[in-house]
């Protein structure tokens, strides 16, 4: 694979166009028509009920899943008609933190992080090393599970390693799928903190898969959420909270929901 | 679009008021051009620690800096190393924001570093790896012997259980283990056993030829077919496709969990995926094996056939006439025994598996090497055995 030097993306095109995407798995339809645009430096949180396509909306994005029909462009190229050169760069522009972590098992948990370094840029394995250390403390894990295999990891610090790597590159596009299932509170507080002091200073536009409502809360500009096989509605928290859609209503009203804490308490 | 060309390096100059660093504290300023991120900082971390090195205070200046991300942004901290003089990027709040951010949870590298020094080598090292090496070996050959008999103990309990009880084995288990292990191996087996068969039908010809008993290779394929090549083939082809299926299903079941899973609901393991594996293919083996002998000896008939004109007709009275019952009797009687051995030597490879990806396919290769190897020992014991024994 060629190194990618620092090509610029274009900075008016949109992070990801979404246009009549339609998804089917034999007669299951997932996705039918859907639509949907991320602009640049936005946070935004994908909702939906378990088996409402946000994985699948995912892959169709990542290119891992060719959809019956519809167009997606990210930075305003679609990877299907990109050239290898462009679509390098795109990989390259783009994170994913995946939902079981897909760590390289052969790898330590820093070779894991310094993997997409060496593969896209020229920095010797010692500074790769240092950024990928950096990139540990960064997701709150200590230095001393550089060394460890993911198989010797727990549950949590799978997932901090996960978004380590990706934020190796400080991918102008950060791909989240559930980032925060699985970790305690405090470690999913600053969890969000982080995505969001790091979508401040580098200018990230995250498109985040989550079931946590205080992620919802605290890191997403606006919220898109799945329902009906498209996006039902895309919109800020505080509109969302007053959508008369049955699901969305349930969502933000429920009794887990802050809104029905509130009702209660 | 996106455009397709070269953007700026990350480049800096170092501006020193005075043209010669005295001893004294020295204030230099940092000035920082170009792209400060992670596809264009290739050699600038280490040229930005040594231009810094002979100064005290540093400032920094960003009026040129056109980008600059986290692997930017550590560089600096890591040539700078508390030496900043003033506030950086005091004009940018974005830079400044990441600066910052980096440089409250930048790791203390440095005494990372001092942390972990490399490791100093003696000259005996290669010596003490080698006897490391052997002592690991030693003591991972005693323990998988120990692991190794306790599991053969578990299968043999749970296995006559289930002969005393049939109705605790697992039918479903082991006719789907008869199909998938067994049935499925046929066309291979047969194709593979027929190839050999008429190498042996044209060899023998030609040799016997010699001697102008040609007609005498029609005895020696039946022979060779019923005896040796048959059973052989036949452990050897499922000892490649099975040894290895079953050591991988196995394995991954064991990454997953399921056998976990399976212990905690109190179904026995052994009982679930062992025994049915070991049964099935037991039960199967003489069939596929008779199979392969009929194959083998069509493939030598068509061979005498084609070369020295003896035909189906002839073949058949031979083979009435000169190949007794014993030679089918001594070949039949050893696939059951290479069937439980391929068997149980993939199932245990599989319940060896560890949680990473390599340990699954070392076990499985291992599992092939293992169950083939012991296949051909023991197929020359029992060429021992039957050597001398004459059923009259």
């Amino acid at each position: 694979m060629s190194r990618v030097t620092d090509h610029e993306t274009d900075k008016t095109a949109d992070a990801i166009v979404i246009e009549g995407l339609t998804n089917r798995f034999g007669t299951h339809v997932v996705h039918d028509d859907l639509s949907l645009t991320v602009k640049r430096g936005e946070v935004l949180g994908i909702v939906g009920g378990s088996g409402a396509g946000k994985t699948v909306l995912l892959n169709s994005i990542l290119g891992l899943q060719r959809p019956v029909a519809g167009a997606i462009r990210i930075f305003g190229k679609s990877l299907d008609d990109a050239s290898e050169a462009e679509a390098q760069t795109i990989r390259a522009k783009t994170g994913v933190l995946f939902q079981g972590g897909a760590l390289f098992s052969t790898l330590s948990v820093a070779e894991n992080i310094m993997a997409p370094i060496l593969e896209f840029t020229h920095l010797s394995p010692k500074e790769a090393h240092e950024v990928a250390l950096l990139k540990l403390a960064l997701v709150g894990l200590p230095l001393r599970a550089a060394e460890l295999a993911p198989s010797e990891l727990s549950g949590g610090m799978v997932k901090r390693t996960a978004l380590a790597r990706a934020l190796a590159l400080d991918a102008e596009l950060l791909f989240l799928d559930e980032p925060t299932a699985g970790l305690d509170p405090i470690g999913a507080a600053a969890f969000d903190q982080l995505i969001k002091d790091l979508a401040d200073s580098l200018d990230l536009t995250v498109f985040m898969i989550t079931h946590d409502l205080d992620s919802l809360y605290t890191v997403c500009d606006e919220i898109a959420v799945l329902a009906d096989k498209h996006v039902a509605a895309k919109d800020t928290v505080e509109n969302l909270e007053k959508s008369d859609h049955p699901w969305i209503r349930e969502y933000f009203h429920g009794p887990r929901s802050r809104l029905g804490h509130r009702v209660e308490g | 679009m996106l455009s397709i060309t070269k953007t700026p390096k990350a480049e800096f100059a170092v501006d020193a008021p005075s043209d010669v660093p005295s001893a004294e504290s020295d204030g230099a300023v940092l000035r920082l051009k170009g792209r400060w991120v992670i596809a264009r900082l290739g050699g600038v971390p280490d040229r930005l620690r040594a231009a810094l090195r002979n100064y005290d205070r540093v400032r920094v200046d960003a009026e040129a800096l056109e980008a600059l991300d986290s692997a930017g942004a550590l560089a600096l901290h890591l040539a700078l190393d508390g030496r900043l003089d003033g506030a950086a990027f005091a004009e940018d709040s974005k830079f400044r924001r990441l600066f910052d951010l980096v440089g409250e949870r930048a790791p203390d590298l440095l005494s990372w570093d001092k942390e972990k020094p490399s490791a100093h080598r003696p000259w005996w090292t290669p010596l003490y790896a080698l006897l490391v090496w052997v002592g690991g070996w030693v003591a991972r050959f005693a323990r998988g012997f120990m692991a190794q008999t306790a599991f053969l103990g578990h299968v043999v309990t749970v296995g006559l259980g289930g002969l005393l009880k049939p109705g605790r084995i697992r039918w479903a288990a082991v006719v789907n283990i008869m199909q998938r292990a067994g049935i499925d191996a046929i066309p291979i087996v047969t194709l593979t056993s027929l190839f050999i068969g008429a190498v042996i039908g044209f060899i023998g010809v030609l040799q016997l030829q010699q001697y102008g008993g040609g007609i005498f290779a029609i005895d020696m394929v039946a022979v060779f077919s019923l005896r040796e090549f048959a059973p052989l083939i036949t452990a050897i082809l499922l000892a490649g496709r099975s040894a290895s299926a079953f050591a991988a299903e196995v394995g991954s079941m064991k990454m997953n969990q399921e056998i976990d899973a399976m212990r905690v609901m109190g179904i026995e393991p052994y009982g679930a995926l062992v025994v049915p594996r070991i049964l099935g293919l037991v039960i199967m083996s003489p069939f596929i094996t008779m199979i392969a002998a009929l194959a083998s000896m069509f493939g030598g008939m068509l061979a005498i056939w084609s070369s020295l004109g003896a035909g189906p007709a002839i073949f058949m009275q031979r083979l009435h006439d000169y190949v007794p019952f014993v030679d089918f009797f001594v070949g039949i009687v050893r696939p059951p025994f290479f069937a439980a051995t391929i068997a149980i030597v993939g199932c245990w490879q599989g319940l060896n598996v560890k949680d990473d990806v390599l340990s699954l396919g070392r076990q499985v290769t291992t599992a092939v090497v293992q169950s083939i190897f012991l296949v051909f020992m023991l197929d020359a014991m029992f060429a021992i055995l039957f050597n001398g024994f004459d059923f009259g």
